[in-house]
């Protein structure tokens, strides 16, 4: 039953492992220049005094591949597209199951093999290709280093999409079976799981720490940038920004932005806060021009925003958690995967 | 060997149109005792019908002792049918050729001819009592 | 509908039993209350309008779909339920479908993994007797030549059950016969049970020896073809003249002065006013699924009244 699983996948297999040695030497070819670039142009740049200019030429490098890399969520998409769907739909299409199961050989096994042999080429397509993405970013990752803004595409997360959009593909098939309805669900179904994970699942494998900052008026043009200092770095994965006082109370409204707004008594608002307490000199320029406001309005304006005692909370995932994150990603969609073959497998049988 | 076929409007059921043909067959002295008649499987590979049913119209023809059964041998024709009246079908044959020709020359075409040749039959039938 | 029953099966083992059988689904009845029993030995001819549920009947017996509701029973046990139960019962679906990127050699190495009993010499002494490539792809095949091999797999597991549904249905005159040659050669040599749907009744007067007629879901007739070509005869007579008990009209029509009817009798008709003749198989299926049409129209009339 393995050989005709096999024999049933090898085109589909075949063209798999073309495209990753097409693209393996593609990685093979420019990822030593990259390393070497790093080593001459990063490596000591603090010395050379161009740190910047080094770092935004040099993460500019071999746009193709970067762009293939970041591209590569598609990949678990696209095998649960065209190795998950078609796996039993496309025997209803055929007919071709009215063959396979009247067979001595159970339904069972027919679907199970179907499914193993699918399951150990898509980690093996997955497994080597995130293992090449990740060595050939790696250079790339220590000047941009944020990990989980490239969570999804290096490490071992793009294997348990893979096979989840697999086991999906093939779940959908057998319940519909129709080939392009399934197809359709899969992409619908993958990136509604992908999308909702993202948000509402990897941000609580473990608990956020905080880090707290006083809010004050910024000095300048008025756009606010992160605030980093104390246990919160540039590399670890911030979630959220609360702006609350010290009595805990929240003020979602400031969370964006903020804003000053005049009303006809000559007072002002704090827009989202209160109305200030002290007075503000009049004809105060709300932001935005290159002048900026005079000085006298700013002092007044930064004792109207301290008088509200607030302060920012920032919730954020440590950059050293980046692997067990990993791993958790991992093993949640290999458990998603292997429920779903469960329920192809029972569903299969019950008919 | 004998090769059967089947008339599927004719009516009649298959079996006995085998049997007919065999008969037919030993009539006219396409068939002589000794003779092997073709295996169920042959029959039914060859015209397509339930081997039950030539294995049917067998049976029946060795009721009627025409052919006997040697197991795992084959069927073999028993005896031989209209051996008295063999020598006179080759002079008959020969008359009826003969006649037929002179029907042709006469400008009788073929469904003429077989129209007068039932109404002799009809005619005649019955006049020689067996 | 047991009145439509013939002859006495009791000796006879069932290879296939159903009772109440009935399968809904997509909000469909596709087969309602079916009971019906196929005996064991014949090669059984299964016909009936489009519709009627031979294909769903067919589908419950070699196991791919499961009953809603009744039971059915191939050699004593669910179909499919055990191994053995799946090695003694051979399936040709409807439309034969084959792996088309499949060679015919890919399909008899598939049938020889799958199936313990696999007879591989037969299977390619089946391939070479049709002068077919082994190499070829079996996406290339014609419709006949597609057939074959679905026939061939389906023999060379060495099924003691042979089901065909409606297999010679797409094929030429002469793809047919060549796929009927093949099947009753299997059945001369292997002793194989076969049940066989087709609205071909010429197809089926040829090769089975056993008729059931379906007629939405309900068995009109059902016993050997020669009992049934026996014991039905065709009678012209005038309009009133009566018939004795022991005949049942099947069919009938009438003018002014003449009824012409089709009618079962298990004695001979002594009546001097009727002219009998004889009847041929699609007479007596065509009477039959008439038969079955009116009696669903009439019952469809009493549930809406």
């Amino acid at each position: 039953m393995m050989w005709f699983a096999w024999r049933q996948f090898r085109v589909q297999g075949l063209v798999a492992l073309a495209l990753l040695i097409a693209v393996g030497i593609g990685f093979w070819l420019t990822g030593p220049g990259l390393l070497h670039d790093y080593n001459t142009t990063i490596v000591g740049c603090g010395a050379r005094g161009n740190c910047q200019g080094a770092m935004n030429s040099f993460l500019s490098r071999d746009p193709f591949f970067q762009n293939l890399i970041r591209e590569s969520e598609l990949l678990a998409a696209l095998i649960g597209l065209f190795w998950g769907a078609p796996l039993v739909a496309r025997e209803f299409d055929t007919g071709t199951y009215r063959l396979a199961w009247t067979q001595s050989a159970s339904r069972t096994r027919w679907l199970v093999s179907k499914l193993a042999i699918g399951a150990i080429a898509t980690v093996i397509t997955a497994g080597l290709f995130t293992l090449m993405a990740t060595w050939w970013s790696s250079p790339l990752d220590r000047v941009n280093d944020t990990p989980f803004s490239y969570f999804d595409t290096r490490g071992l997360a793009p294997i348990g999409y893979a096979l989840f959009a697999f086991a999906l593909g093939a779940a959908l098939g057998a319940l519909v079976r129709r080939l392009i309805p399934a197809m359709v669900l899969t992409i619908v179904g993958f990136a509604a799981v992908r999308i909702s994970f993202n948000q509402y699942v990897r941000t609580h494998f473990a608990p956020a720490l905080h880090a707290a900052f006083a809010y004050s008026l910024p000095t300048g043009t008025g756009s606010r940038a992160l605030k980093f200092g104390g246990s919160l770095r540039s590399s670890d994965w911030t979630i959220s920004t609360k702006v609350m006082n010290s009595a805990g109370k929240v003020f979602p409204a400031l969370g964006r932005g903020f804003g000053f707004q005049p009303d006809r008594n000559g007072a002002v608002t704090f827009v989202g806060a209160g109305r200030c307490p002290n007075k503000i000199p009049r004809a105060f320029n709300n932001g935005g021009a290159s002048s900026g406001p005079s000085k006298a309005v700013q002092e007044a304006l930064a004792k109207c925003v301290n008088s509200f005692h607030l302060h920012e909370v920032v919730s954020y995932q440590p950059a050293g958690r980046y692997w067990s994150f990993q791993w958790y990603e991992l093993g949640s969609y290999v458990v998603l995967s292997a429920l779903l073959a469960s329920f192809s497998i029972w569903w299969i049988r019950r008919r | 060997m004998i090769e059967f076929y089947i008339d599927a409007h004719s009516g009649v059921p298959p079996y006995l149109q085998i049997i007919q043909q065999v008969r037919r067959a030993l009539k006219l002295g396409l068939l002589f005792e000794g003779d092997q008649l073709p295996t169920v499987k042959e029959v039914v590979s060859r015209i397509a019908i339930n081997p039950n049913t030539v294995s049917k119209a067998y049976r029946e023809l060795e009721h009627e002792g025409l052919v006997a059964a040697r197991i795992g041998v084959g069927t073999f024709v028993a005896k031989s049918l209209g051996n008295d009246s063999f020598a006179a079908l080759a002079p008959l044959r020969h008359d009826l050729q003969k006649w037929m020709e002179s029907a042709r020359r006469a400008g009788l075409d073929d469904e003429s001819i077989e129209a007068l040749v039932r109404e002799c039959f009809r005619a005649t039938s019955g006049t020689i009592a067996t | 509908m047991l009145s439509g029953h013939l002859g006495d099966d009791s000796d006879v083992s069932a290879v296939l039993e159903t009772e109440d059988l009935t399968k809904r689904y997509r909000g469909k009845t596709a087969l309602s209350n079916c009971t019906l029993s196929v005996p064991e030995g014949h090669v059984v001819g299964l016909v009936g309008p489009n519709g009627s549920g031979k294909s769903t009947l067919l589908n419950i017996a070699s196991g791919i779909l499961s009953p809603t509701t009744g039971s059915v029973h191939v050699f004593g046990a669910p179909p499919a339920s055990t191994p053995t139960q799946r090695e003694r019962v051979g399936f040709v679906a409807q439309d034969t479908p084959v792996y088309s990127g499949f060679s015919i050699k890919d399909h008899l190495r598939y049938g020889h993994h799958v199936n313990p009993k696999w007879d591989d010499e037969l299977a390619i002494r089946r391939i070479e007797q049709l002068g077919l490539d082994l190499k070829q792809r079996a996406g290339k095949l014609s419709g006949g030549q597609r057939a074959q091999l679905a026939l061939t797999l389906a023999i060379a597991k060495r099924p003691d059950f042979l089901l065909l549904d409606e297999p010679v249905a797409s094929l030429d005159p002469l793809a047919r016969r060549e796929f009927l040659q093949i099947l009753m050669e299997t059945v001369a040599d292997h002793n194989v049970s076969v049940l066989l749907s087709s609205h071909l009744v010429a197809d089926i007067e040829r090769v089975c020896d056993y008729l059931v007629v379906l007629v939405s879901s309900r068995v009109q007739v059902a016993g050997e073809v020669e009992d049934l070509l026996a014991t039905h005869h065709r009678l012209i007579g005038p309009r009133d003249a009566d018939l004795s008990e022991s005949q049942v009209v099947i069919e009938s029509s009438h003018t002014d002065r003449q009824s012409t009817l089709l009618v079962r009798s298990d004695g001979p008709i002594a009546d001097p006013r009727w002219t009998v003749e004889a009847v041929n198989l699609e007479d007596v299926v065509l009477a039959y699924m008439g038969r079955g049409r009116a009696e669903r129209e009439s019952f469809v009339r009493d549930e809406s009244a």
